[in-house]
């Protein structure tokens, strides 16, 4: 008895987890999804060029401090 | 090479070249609406009765030259300098480089990792919420009106409740 009930709720629980993983997976392929997953991209591929620029600068200006004081111990 | 492979090289470079440029296109019209959004809020921000701000005139003053051997020989000046060395080609690449590392650390990088998980599931979750609503304002008659459609036996008048509904 013990045992049907274990293998009753295991299964339950596997086919509500895979039916949630299902469902994302097909949202993920569907039009909307895609659109939504393009969004999102964009917006990280707009934070990642903030980030390079962001580094490019404080590697310039340490740069040019850095040549300056050499400039300046001459 | 036969005529089919040919045009199917053709096409696809023709739909990457519209690619590129529907990117590019969308890129300038965010850039234009950007714009707008600023001189609008400048506009607002800023009221027509207020005092003009005095602008700043950085005068450039002439740089020594001097003659040698009849040639006129401009003198760098430490600025120009410093210039000169952080725009050689390899110093360009040396600091996009570092952007590029600065952008790739692991905190930036788990930082926009999650920033486009969440953004994502944020509009996963707008959209599932608009189309229940949108589910949920049909009215039931029109889910009679399909069963009919299908075939079925004319519904009755009344449907059915469930017991406390």
């Amino acid at each position: 008895m013990m045992s049907r009930v274990f293998w009753m709720a295991t299964g339950a629980a596997a086919g509500a987890y895979a039916t949630v993983k299902a469902r994302r997976v097909a949202y993920r392929l569907s039009v909307p999804g895609v659109v939504d997953q393009a969004a999102a991209l964009g917006l990280g591929w707009r934070e990642l060029r903030e980030e390079i620029s962001d580094g490019m600068a404080a590697h310039e200006q340490s740069q040019y401090l850095k040549l300056t004081r050499k400039e300046q111990q001459r | 090479m036969p005529l089919d492979v040919t045009i199917l090289i053709v096409t696809a470079v023709v739909a990457v070249i519209a690619v590129v440029a529907a990117v590019v296109a969308a890129r300038a019209l965010r850039e234009v609406r950007q714009l707008g959004e600023e001189r609008a809020a400048e506009s607002v921000a800023q009221p027509a009765t207020a005092e003009l701000e005095p602008v700043m005139v950085q005068t450039v003053e002439p740089r020594p030259v001097q003659v040698v051997e009849g040639r006129v020989v401009a003198t760098l000046t430490r600025q120009d300098l410093l210039e000169a060395r952080l725009s050689r080609p390899m110093a360009r690449l040396a600091v996009y480089a570092h952007g590029v590392a600065h952008a790739l650390r692991p905190e930036s990088r788990d930082r926009i990792t999650a920033l486009v998980r969440r953004e994502y599931r944020r509009r996963r979750a707008v959209r599932l919420k608009i189309a229940r609503r949108a589910l949920r304002s049909v009215p039931d008659e029109a889910f009679v009106k399909r069963a009919d459609w299908l075939g079925s036996e004319p519904p009755p008048p009344q449907l059915p409740r469930a017991v406390g509904e």
